[in-house]
Parts: structure tokens; sequence; C-alpha cells
């Protein structure tokens, strides 16, 4: 645990929290020793373009975003599968600002991150958005190798009982055990104009993986085999699972990946949860 | 306003490359609608484009349209429109009660991924309970493009595994006995409908070393300068032995001996053994 990097000092109650916990917090911060990952942001037109160079700024919505640019500092940059596969930047009713996944062929991908020995976070602020085909993925730190699935971590839609799921599967694990997917039915019914805020997280030492939803935890299980994944890599994914094909009609309002070498602060997920709310319009 | 677009397989690769030449990136037409034994058609949805939308309008084969509407229902819409179905939107495959023939069904494999199967002929499901595979008769899986599933015994060319998959760009695999094959040899098509093992699979990891061939070495030949020696056009980089052709028939096959006057300096002049006659301006290969 690295108390005054990772910890309470830099992302917790001094600079992140009790006393600076304000809309100048953002998730940069907790990239500042070593950890590696994404974070993107669709209310910062600066950070989206229309072609895949990097070129063509997003000045307005209405516009697809083919590049959004990591704001994490780490290079890890996501691109639409294709030019049919942009989604659009939009805003809403609240002035929020969010990236539309059309839940036909839409979805962002980063390039291969290398992950890190102790913990690992997803976070991502959606709005379901109606119709949807099954079992899409939300977002994913996932890789498919040739024979064999092999997820990381991620959130999808389970069409059957219409809840978020997570999904961690050890075949990504370097050295881990047997192939073992944690597919647990877990937060509210995916309905139409909901909003969402959902972390998980993998930590070394317990070998748990915890669900949060908006900050709360809802449901803890424990990984068989280790959780040091610094010898494998995959691209982070918004709206393109590997577990199925399907794609999801959603609205992402901020997206983050954190892997690192520490532990997570106790404050991260509050932390995360209030910023990611801002942009949700909590 | 924005575009849902589909195309028949048989065009979908010179559809794709089609627009990625008009930069648009690979794989536009990326989801996948089905018929009862495989992906007929490919389909796309994009958001307001003018560009995008029209060059695809351009596209042989192509049915656009262009509304407000849902993209999901609206992309559902043209698929069926085609005769096909759309792989994603496909029910779970019930666990009681009557499924009906030609109907398409989504099932979650023991990993939880997702595989769509067809149904041959319709029966009851709580009779026929068990894994859909139990009942070939009955029901069967339809591949997914890009999937790497067992290998099973393709009924047609939309089933047949392909040399280059029209979605991927790339061979088709499987798994069979153990190991991931994929697709190395075909029919006239394109299609493979051989078991792995018998003809035109490559394991995985298995593939044969490159074989070697015959390579320009960029000079042609000047002049004769006596029975075993040529002047050529530059100085060609050969080893000593290598496999040669003076012009591009057999018949001019022959073996480097060395360069002239000294056999380890590179020089403009080349020594065979034996001796074989063309004329002047013949290419010189080499075997490598």
């Amino acid at each position: 645990m690295n108390l005054f990097n990772g910890g309470i000092f830099k992302g917790g109650l001094f600079n992140g929290g009790l006393f600076t916990r304000s809309s100048e917090w953002s998730p940069l911060s907790l990239f500042s020793n070593g950890e590696q990952g994404a974070w993107y942001d669709p209310s910062d037109f600066s950070s989206m373009f229309q072609d895949s160079a990097g070129t063509t700024p997003v000045t307005t919505t209405g516009q697809s975003v083919w590049l959004i640019l990591d704001k994490s500092g780490k290079g890890n940059h996501a691109t639409a599968l294709s030019g049919a596969a942009k989604p659009v930047l939009q805003q809403d009713a609240n002035g929020k600002y969010y990236l539309a996944f059309d839940g036909v062929d839409d979805g962002l991908i980063s390039p291969s991150i290398l992950g890190k020995s102790a913990s690992h976070l997803i976070a991502v602020a959606y709005v379901n958005d109606g119709t949807t085909t099954s079992f899409p993925s939300i977002a994913e730190w996932s890789v498919n190798s040739v024979g064999t699935i092999s997820c990381g971590m991620g959130v999808s839609r389970d069409n059957a009982t219409t809840q978020v799921v997570l999904r961690v599967d050890n075949n990504f694990l370097a050295g881990g055990a047997s192939n073992q997917t944690l597919a647990e039915n877990a937060i509210g019914s995916f309905v139409s104009g909901e909003k969402n805020i959902v972390q998980v997280t993998v930590e070394a030492g317990t070998n748990n993986v915890k669900l949060y939803q908006e900050g709360t935890l809802h449901k803890t299980r424990t990984l068989t085999g280790q959780v040091d994944w610094s010898t494998s890599s995959a691209p982070f994914r918004i709206s393109y699972g590997v577990f199925s094909s399907a794609k999801v009609k959603i609205r992402i309002y901020g997206a983050v990946l954190i892997s690192s070498n520490f532990g997570i602060a106790s404050d991260t997920i509050s932390a995360i949860n209030t910023y990611l709310g801002q942009k949700l319009g909590n | 306003m924005s575009l849902v677009a589909i195309i028949p397989v048989v065009n979908l690769f010179s559809a794709n490359s089609t627009l990625a030449g008009q930069g648009h990136g690979e794989h536009c037409f990326s989801v996948p609608a089905y018929s009862n034994t495989g992906a007929t058609h490919a389909a796309l949805h994009a958001w307001d484009d003018l560009v995008f939308a029209a060059h695809v309008k351009t596209i042989p084969g192509v049915v656009t349209e262009e509304s407000e509407g849902d993209p999901v229902a609206r992309t559902n819409a043209l698929i069926e429109a085609q005769g096909a179905k759309w792989g994603a939107l496909a029910p779970m495959l019930p666990t009681s009660g009557t499924v009906t023939a030609g109907a398409l069904y989504q099932y979650v494999e023991a990993d939880t991924s997702i595989t769509l199967w067809s149904v041959i002929q319709s029966f009851n499901r709580t009779t026929y309970s068990a894994y859909p595979d139990t009942y070939p008769a009955l029901i069967r899986r339809v591949r997914v493009p890009g999937s790497v599933e067992p290998w099973r015994q393709p009924l047609d060319q939309y089933d047949a595994y392909k040399l280059v998959n029209p979605f991927t760009g790339e061979p088709d695999k499987c798994v069979h006995n153990g190991q991931t094959w994929y697709v190395s040899a075909t029919d006239g098509s394109g299609n493979s409908v051989w078991e792995p093992g018998i003809f035109g699979w490559t394991v995985v990891g298995q593939e044969p070393a490159p074989s070697a061939t015959w390579v320009d070495t960029g000079v042609t030949i000047t002049q004769l300068v006596g029975a075993g020696v040529y002047q050529v056009s530059g100085v060609p980089t050969l080893t000593l032995n290598q496999a040669i052709r003076l012009g591009d028939l057999p018949a001019g096959e022959t073996v480097f001996t060395g360069y002239w006057p000294t056999t380890s300096i590179p020089s403009d002049y080349i020594t065979i053994s034996p001796h074989v006659t063309v004329t002047n301006g013949s290419k010189v290969w080499k075997w490598a």
C-alpha cells in the first residue's frame, strides 16, 4: 500500500479527499505512481476527434467520435472499430455530454495495456438507452486469444436477468488457475434511462473481486489463482466485448481503467464515484 | 438522420475494401445476419456522416435506409427485409416449450460465451432438454464469423469455412482433435468443406517453414564473356553454390560458382556451372 502517492494523501483525504474533493479532483491523480490504464472524458472536446488520425477535432454535438484521447497521460487513446462504428457526441437535458453508442456496431478500443501486479479497477458512468441486444459488454479490459476467450474483467448486461453482471476470467491471469468466470447477477435492472456508476475492482492479497454501484459495495467474490497481471496485456474496450459480439445501446459519460502495483486507496472508489457523478449529473 | 445499410456476404469483402480505400477504416460492414446455415449478409449503422453515407450508397448490392429512428430497430428491420436474422437479437433457447423450424436462438455456454443455434425441425425443449448439440437432427449450431469453435461438416457455401472470411479478412479457424486449425487451402471458390487433417487445414503454430522461391537479383545479362562467364548489369548479391536462373525459363537454371576474376569478391562478372546460354537482357534470378 502506497500511503502517500496512491493513498490517503494524494488520492485521499487531502488532495482528493475531504479538503479538496470538488469538481477540481480528477482521475489524473490516480496515475501518478506508475499506474497503467486509461481515462476517457466525453465532456472534454479537446480530447475527441472525428477522424482516426486526430486531425479533425470534435467541435459540437452530433459529430461522431473516431478517436478519444486518454487523459491519464498513459497514451492509451481509444479508437472506433471502423468509420461506421463511431459513437456520436451528444448532450443530455441537464447539459451533460456523453457518447451515444448505437447498439449495432459502435465500439471503442484502446491499444493493449500491460497490467500491474496488485490491483485493477474499471469505472464507468452510463445511462442505458433503451433497446439493447443480448449480453453486450459495457466496458471490459479483456483479450480474446486464439481458441480461448480470455476476459480480464468487465461489466456487461445479462439478457436473461436484465441485470448488470461482472465478468472476471482467470484465463487472463499470468500463471492463473483454471478458467474462472464470475458472472454475478448484480445491480439493478438495466432499464431505459437509468443512470449508473459501476466500478469493478480486483485486488491482490485478498484476491477479491468487488462490484460497486454508485460507490457502494454491492458484491464481493474471491478469485482462485493470482491476480498479478503484470505480464498480461489487453485492450480497454467500451461497448465491445469478447464474450459476446453484441453491442450495447448506451450513453457513456466517462470511463476509467487503472492497474496498479499498489492497493486501492480507501477513498478511491468514492472519489471516482463523485467525479463520475458530476459527469453524469447526479 | 443516420444510415442503416446491408449487403450480401458475397459482396462484403469488396464493399469493405472499397470503404477502407475511401478512408473509412476496416470492416465497416461488421454485423452478421444469418440464414439457417450461416451468415448471409452484413449490416452497419452509422450516425450522421454525409460523406460516409454517400460512399456506402454507391456500393453494388447495398440496401440502405436513412431516418431518425432507433438504430437497433431499424437495423433489425432491414436485416429481416432481406430474409435474414440478426443473431444478437435472437432469443435465448428456451428450456421448455416448442421451438419452431427455422428459428434462430442464442445459447449460453458453460464458459458464459454466447453461441447461435438454428432449429432444423420443430421440437419440444421439455422433451429434448439437454445440450442442443445432443440433437443434431433437430438443431444445429450456426457459426459466428471470427469465432473459433469445434469443427463441423459444412452444409453449403454459407456454412463452408473460408480461406478469407469476408467479415474478418482472415482464414476461418476451428478446434478439432484438440488443436486449433486455420484454413490454408480451399476449392476454387475459397471454400473449405474438408475435415482438418484431411486437406486444407494447418494447425496454428505449426506452419511449414516458408519455401524458397526464385527471387529477382535486380541485374540482367549484358554480355557473354566466355563459357561459364557472364557480365551482368550490376553487382548481384549471391552466395557461392547458390542455384540461379538466367532468364525466365527452367532451361536457364544453373549454379553460381563465384564472381570473376576473384571468386569471393563481388563484381559484375559471374561464373556459372554448368554453362547455360541466354540472350542479353535476361534477368538473373536466385533461389532463396
